[in-house]
């Protein structure tokens, strides 16, 4: 078997990469999933141990190691195969009924379209892929480093089963011109499964894509996220609430769909003080994650003229606080509702007389909205009324940015197979 | 001085240090008009700890991002006062600019673009052939494309001027042949957008009205509007000129591009004979780093941040523009004109990451 691909210069044809895929998917489907499982838990404890790792991809392989232990896989498994995760190797009981059997068998070969600026996500839909037996194809974005050497860090950790090597030659990165529509088209046409990470642009281009009649989607489109927090959380928690949210801010630079853009602060008394004070503390909060953890990149010339007009916009209807560059921005206004995102940690900070209105804003594009109620029943009931219209997720504020199972409505694992039962005398 | 008295001014004819005075003590002016009769401005002011009756440097001006316009109606006088509102073209954004114009603001307008191009093209006024339809200035005098502004701007630079396209905005050739009789072959300006020009030179570069225009002998182009268009197309200044010369059988140094915007109009910035643009005594302008707006030295390009006392209507009198430029030099272009001299890079167009955060409107 070949090393694993990283396809930059086409020394193979796309061809030659997916038969050799698929020549992979024998190996993969005859591993057990406990022995997957153990693999993942010494991936995990070996990213752990690696500060090297930490110290450049940050929080996102923090929660990549958190996700791929056992604990964690042993969970999102059992969850997403209604209970018994050994139904990825073989015929299994789900109820009582002993006489009818069930088998999550692969799809087969995915393919993966991973978005720029979030590539650390994609991660995420490789390693479903995996412990669901499927081979991945990955069409890795024109940056995209920080996804390959967390990849190709896994080749080095072996358990007795099973060897990094092997793992990685069931994996493909494939870099295709966008304008290359030939190459598109044919990594489209191989798919068992698509999994699209992306804008609206790009993943209207995918769908436009030819696709074999049985192949399953799994679209992560463009999203809009959100956090809430009443008036007694405030009053209580705000120096730890702003500087929870400032890492959820931070982490992808408001650029993926978990990024919280508003941040709706009740107001039952018309106290504007304490929400000045929060917005005070979140900005000193964006400057230490700025400063200490997360340093912002360069934005292009045309984000930090966005981020100019908004500030100049809101220093006249609103209040300003803000980096000397174009670091972070938070804005305090008494608008009602959900701010245009501007993205590039620009964060808006809005009052909400009445928590029930929230679902009012609800549509499908809303994806996280992170909670904090003082009360859980007042939390639970208002999670229950703000996603009857949309809304994918209901999260501590703190763990937005964080990849949790289901994600945009679907559980992936479910997807990434197929069920197949069977009767037994 | 007063600025009513600066705009009289030849445009090139002080030195930066003997300009410097005289234009501080107009902006000084026009800010405390503007502080005291525009709320919106007043606050901006305030917001950034910027005293208007302190002394102060030009440097040390607030400047509004351009977008602004797009965003908030700006006003300093009585909206009855206004007596023509400007929307710009958009190319950079969805939204138009709003700039609501006012008597003074419009006369002064006039008096420094005709003092302008009287320093780059004399007193002897051109024939004018328009590459535009004559519905683009004909449109409701209160509201106005910043297109059409710019061509009612010029025409009072012309002898006389004949519109050269059709409704479709296509060359039509009988218009062509019905003003070619009548005009100056020798002393002939085409006038239009950049944009615009080379779409229809494209479209008839083989064709009949290539022919047509060989009766001109030399003629200037001038050209205005921006290349975001024509960068889109992966067209240069260099490309252009080379096909907008062979087309008109003219020098590629009679082919002058504007430089100029909405939010400013009056003050035009045309090429020198040395490929420059000058910066006249009604204005100033900084270059200022992308990501944290200080001023960068000459050589060095960042946001063109253009200051003028000339809007009394608006307060856009400091503004940061989305372009990129830098500064040359001042007082020493070989064309001889004094004062700052810059170049016009691009539109500050790069493109950002879209990712699954990259929202549909909410």
């Amino acid at each position: 078997m070949s090393e694993a691909h990283i396809q930059e210069k086409y020394d193979d044809s796309i061809e030659t990469i997916i038969d050799s895929l698929k020549k992979n998917k024998l190996w993969l489907h005859q591993l057990s999933i406990d022995d997957i499982i153990e693999y993942f838990d010494a991936v995990s404890k070996f990213w752990k141990n690696e500060t090297k790792l930490h110290e450049k991809f940050g929080p996102s392989l923090e929660h990549a190691t958190n996700f791929v232990s056992k604990n964690n896989l042993t969970k999102e498994l059992s969850v997403s195969l209604r209970g018994n995760y050994k139904v990825l190797d073989t015929f299994c009981p789900l109820d009582e009924d002993k006489k009818k059997l069930y088998h999550a068998q692969p799809r087969g070969l995915t393919v993966h379209w991973i978005a720029g600026n979030v590539a650390v996500l994609g991660i995420f839909s490789i390693i479903q892929a995996l412990i669901t037996k499927n081979v991945c194809l990955v069409k890795v974005p024109h940056e995209y480093s920080v996804l390959k050497d967390i990849i190709y860090s896994i080749k080095d950790v072996n358990t007795e089963k099973i060897k990094g090597q092997e793992i990685l030659r069931c994996i493909a990165l494939v870099y295709i011109e966008k304008d290359d529509f030939e190459n598109q088209q044919k990594i489209s046409l191989e798919a068992d499964t698509r999994i699209a990470w992306g804008g609206k642009d790009a993943v209207e281009s995918i769908l436009s894509l030819k696709k074999k009649f049985f192949a399953e989607d799994i679209i992560y489109g463009p999203k809009y996220s959100y956090a809430v927090i009443d008036t007694k959380s405030i009053i209580q928690n705000k120096e730890k609430l702003a500087q929870k949210l400032a890492l959820d801010i931070s982490i992808f630079d408001q650029f993926a769909c978990n990024s919280p853009h508003t941040i709706l602060i009740e107001n039952l008394e018309g106290d504007d003080q304490e929400i000045r004070s929060f917005t005070k503390l979140l900005a000193d909060a964006m400057g230490n994650v700025n400063r200490l953890m997360i340093p912002k990149k360069d934005v292009s010339e045309k984000k930090a003229m966005d981020i100019l007009s908004l500030r100049t916009e809101y220093e006249i209807k609103g209040e300003v606080f803000c980096s000397e560059n174009t670091d972070w921005t938070v804005i305090l206004s008494d608008e009602e509702g959900l701010a245009e995102p501007c993205c590039s940690r620009v964060v808006f900070v809005r009052p909400i007389k009445n928590l029930n209105q929230i679902g009012k804003y609800q549509n499908r594009k809303i994806q996280s909205i992170g909670l904090e109620m003082n009360d859980e029943n007042k939390r639970i009931k208002l999670a229950d009324d703000i996603t009857k219209n949309g809304g994918d997720r209901c999260t501590n504020i703190g763990m937005m940015s964080l990849y949790s199972s289901p994600w945009d409505g679907m559980f992936a694992i479910d997807r990434l197979v197929r069920w197949i039962p069977l009767d037994v005398y | 001085m007063e600025t009513d008295n600066m705009i009289k001014l030849e445009p090139y004819s002080l030195s930066s240090n003997e300009k410097e005075k005289i234009f501080l003590e107009c902006m000084q002016q026009s800010i405390q008009f503007h502080y005291n009769n525009c709320d919106e401005y007043k606050d901006f002011c305030v917001k950034k700890k910027f005293d208007p009756f302190k002394k102060y440097s030009l440097e040390s001006i607030p400047f509004l991002p351009i977008a602004i316009f797009k965003k908030l109606e700006l006003l300093s006088v009585p909206k009855n006062k206004i007596i023509r509102t400007i929307h710009s073209s958009s190319t950079t954004g969805n939204l138009p600019s709003t700039i609501n114009l006012d008597k003074l603001t419009i006369k002064r307008q006039i008096v420094v673009l005709n003092s302008i191009l009287k320093n780059y093209f004399g007193d002897e006024k051109l024939s004018f052939l328009i590459m535009d339809h004559d519905s683009t200035v004909s449109t409701d005098d209160l509201e106005l494309s910043s297109r059409g502004s710019a061509i009612r701007g010029m025409l009072g630079f012309s002898k006389d001027f004949f519109f050269l396209l059709n409704s479709d905005l296509e060359l039509d050739l009988k218009k062509i042949t019905d003003s070619l009789p009548t005009i100056d072959k020798k002393k002939t300006c085409i006038f239009g957008f950049t944009w615009l020009i080379y779409q229809i030179l494209v479209k008839n570069k083989n064709m009949e009205a290539k022919k047509l225009f060989e009766e001109l002998e030399n003629p200037v182009i001038i050209h205005i509007g921006g290349w975001k268009k024509l960068t889109d197309l992966s067209v240069n200044k260099e490309k252009f000129n080379e096909i907008t010369s062979n087309f008109f059988n003219t020098k590629s140094e009679n082919i002058i591009d504007f430089y100029g915007m909405t939010e400013q109009l009056g003050i035009v910035y045309p090429d020198c004979s040395e490929g420059n643009k000058h910066v006249p005594i009604f204005a100033d302008i900084f270059i200022r780093d992308v990501h944290n707006q200080k001023i960068l030295p000459y050589n060095t390009p960042g946001f063109i941040q253009i200051l003028s006392p000339i809007p009394n209507s608006y307060p856009g009198i400091s503004i940061l523009t989305d372009d990129i430029g830098e500064i040359l030099g001042e007082d020493d272009c070989p064309c001889g004109r004094k004062g700052k001299y810059f170049v016009f890079t691009k539109r500050s167009e790069i493109a950002d990451p879209k990712g699954c955060g990259d929202t549909l409107a909410i």
